[in-house]
């Protein structure tokens, strides 16, 4: 069988995988993308609290904060179908065990650029006054996961993207020129082999999986077995989103694809984590298949109440869990950078992992700058 | 294995924290915390495990972080400095989330009891308070004190201090609220939990030493926390000063008055009495007058700083009568008329 030769291959149809995709493919290259699971934009584009962010999740980050402001209406823009913003969204600081006071979270936020005013009354009359220091009213939208996913079906259609499904890739090598991709079928296991000029590696935290077993480099990745819980909020919050910064809070936010709120507590999400180490990797997948998954809804709820006390008439309805992968760095300062990652041993072969969903812009406005380098 | 009672039983459905303060008892933790978690596992569906790290300066942390990688539930507070052991459990008691809060102390409190004391919480009373059974009467000195402070405390300010109590005890969540509503700046657990109100009842246990005992308090620190105490629960001395205050000036303006007298009556008196005596009598009766008018405007002055919640509510119940009226008919004679005709 003649070798199939693309020019580029990208790994995993997440929304970053897609999007590069979508790009590559309008400035002329060939592009396949191979997913192996049964559709795009399964996993982690999906299973996240669905916001839009626009820079008052990292008032601890400039660079983070700023960019998710200046992404914020580019991504309203470009994506408006998928765009949810039918609900008013609040930011409530707490008295006690916030990494930020509110003054420093009204001041940094009026440094970037990010509206934000002080909520009405019979809002912050939702609140526990002696536990919430003050009550911010701020524009923050949510995306349909699921309408996300059509648009850049036809978007990659329409820009003729093949994307394969079931279809998984597990080790690459240099092949002249290039880099010859080793690709499996899930479903029989019989492999057949795709050369192309460069490999794209948007698995998100898969991402050491291929490096892993391509002799390259791995990358200290962090992950986390997280639960979101998915609620029916009482009455008062259907239409709210409210987010408690900066610390062991919470973050209860409309989930579109369903029609519920997610409830999200920086405690209590986080059910284990590990990282990755090179002799002892194992794909995060596998690992949480085993892990025990015991929700934490009743503890999320509890630690909520004593903020928001309506938040105790929710009905839960159900958990969604999934890896969080976040680099060391974040740790320390709460950054979220998107990572462009090239193997040492492999040129050609670049890993991207991208924690926030619209500041994706960053990464393109990278392969522009880099590509109108080499131009030179 | 046995047969998991805790399914069958409502119990399981009740989620209990417990807030222990950890103190450089590095040597003692682990066994601490994994006898604790096993009593929680074994009767509760959901719990947590808060340990409050008061400035501890052994080998803790890398104790701790041990077991946070062999148990679950457990939550680890680390305090930036050694704060005092009320201080310590108002952090943990602010930051738990459960329905009924276990308060205990390392050394000695055994998690055996837990699931007993949390079901008597259960059963109505908001506050459970461990009286452990001491092995020897403490020395008479100290009884004699204690006996008098139990006296003061339950006669006169009619506050029941719950004599021979530990730190030991169970809290509902309406407790606990309430405690963490009040905003004293000085955190007596052994107050709030008698100036709330709510029912309350005593569990008698044996305290299981798990560290070498340590020498007993001395007598100046019993005293100190006496005083503490007294003045963390009424301004009641406050108001016998102003009391022995008035009855001082009181006293003075009757010396005024014999001194005034002997001036009249007597006829050797030596030059220069009168004038120092009266003096003196009305420096001291304005001095006490104004002492007892001043200290009852101090204990108003505390009393708004501490802006208490005046009042704690325990429930509330309504009428619940089906059909007040049922011989009223819904029928009108007039057109604008009132409804109900109660005639033929």
């Amino acid at each position: 069988m003649a070798l199939e030769r693309v020019d580029i291959l990208i790994i995993g149809s997440g929304f970053y995988g897609a999007v590069i995709g979508e790009m590559l493919a309008r400035r002329g290259q060939r592009v396949l993308i191979c997913e192996k699971g049964e559709d795009m934009l399964l996993r982690a584009s999906w299973a996240n609290q669905a916001r839009i962010h626009n820079g008052y999740h990292y008032p601890r980050s400039v660079l983070t904060a700023l960019r998710s402001r200046i992404n914020f209406p580019r991504f309203v823009k470009d994506y408006a179908d998928c765009v949810v913003s039918d609900f008013e969204k609040y930011y409530a600081v707490p008295r006690e065990f916030s990494k930020v006071t509110a003054a420093q979270f009204a001041d940094f936020m009026r440094r970037i650029g990010a509206p934000i005013r002080s909520a009405p009354k019979q809002i912050a009359n939702l609140f526990n006054p002696d536990r919430i220091e003050r009550v911010f009213s701020v524009t923050e939208y949510a995306f349909d996961a699921d309408v996300l996913r059509e648009t850049m079906r036809q978007r990659l259609d329409k820009a003729g993207v093949e994307i394969r499904f079931r279809q998984s890739i597990n080790q690459v090598e240099k092949h002249g020129e290039g880099l010859l991709a080793a690709v499996q079928r899930i479903e029989n296991e019989a492999t057949y082999e795709v050369l192309a000029s460069k490999i794209f590696n948007c698995t998100y935290s898969g991402l050491n999986h291929v490096l892993e077993n391509s002799g390259c480099e791995l990358i200290p990745l962090k992950h986390e077995l997280t639960e979101m819980a998915l609620i029916e909020p009482p009455e008062p919050l259907r239409d709210k989103g409210i987010t408690v910064m900066c610390g062991p809070f919470f973050s209860v936010m409309p989930f579109p694809p369903r029609g519920l709120h997610t409830l999200s507590h920086v405690r209590y999400t986080p059910h284990c984590w590990w990282r990755d180490e090179p002799g002892r990797y194992e794909h995060p997948h596998l690992k949480i298949e085993r892990a025990q998954k015991k929700s934490r809804y009743e503890h999320m709820v509890r630690a909520a109440a004593h903020y928001l006390p309506c938040i105790r008439e929710s009905s839960y309805r159900d958990s969604i869990w999934e890896v969080k992968t976040v680099l060391p760095r974040s740790e320390v300062d709460d950054s979220r950078p998107i990572l462009q990652y090239s193997c040492r041993e492999m040129p050609g072969l670049t890993s991207i992992l991208g924690g926030k969903i619209d500041n994706v812009f960053d990464i393109l406005d990278e392969f522009d700058l880099s590509e109108s380098e080499h131009a030179l | 294995m046995t047969a998991s009672v805790k399914n069958a039983s409502p119990a399981s459905d009740t989620f209990v924290s417990v807030v222990a303060v950890i103190q450089n008892d590095a040597l003692i933790l682990e066994e601490f915390a994994t006898q604790t978690l096993a009593v929680l596992k074994e009767h509760y569906e959901n719990y947590e495990l808060i340990l409050v790290d008061n400035g501890s300066q052994d080998h803790l942390l890398e104790k701790v972080d041990q077991l946070l990688k062999q148990e679950n539930g457990i939550r680890v507070m680390e305090l930036s400095r050694a704060f005092g052991k009320d201080a310590a459990i108002d952090a943990g008691l602010v930051s738990s989330i459960g329905d009924f809060i276990v308060v205990m102390m390392p050394e000695t409190d055994p998690p055996a009891m837990i699931p007993e004391m949390v079901q008597k919480s259960r059963e109505g009373s908001d506050i459970v308070v461990g009286i452990p059974r001491a092995d020897e009467p403490p020395k008479r000195l100290y009884r004699l004190g204690a006996k008098l402070l139990h006296a003061y405390f339950h006669r006169v300010l009619k506050i029941d201090l719950h004599p021979g109590s530990s730190d030991f005890r169970v809290l509902s969540r309406r407790a606990a609220n309430a405690i963490t509503s009040i905003r004293d700046r000085r955190r007596h657990l052994r107050h709030f939990v008698a100036t709330i109100g709510y029912r309350s009842t005593t569990v008698d246990y044996d305290p299981v030493p798990r560290k070498s005992p340590k020498a007993p308090p001395a007598l100046l620190d019993h005293i100190n926390q006496a005083i503490d105490l007294i003045v963390a629960s009424s301004s009641h001395p406050l108001r016998v000063v102003s009391l022995l205050g008035l009855l001082a000036s009181g006293v003075n303006l009757l010396y005024l008055v014999y001194v005034l007298i002997v001036y009249a009556v007597y006829p050797g008196v030596a030059e220069g009495w009168t004038s120092i005596s009266f003096v003196q009598g009305v420096m001291f009766f304005l001095i006490f007058l104004m002492f007892s008018v001043l200290s009852e405007y101090v204990g108003r002055v505390l009393e708004e700083a501490q802006q208490r919640p005046l009042f704690f509510v325990r429930g509330e119940r309504n009428s619940s009568v089906l059909l007040k009226d049922e011989s009223r008919r819904n029928v009108v004679e007039e057109p604008d008329g009132n409804v109900g005709s109660t005639h033929e």
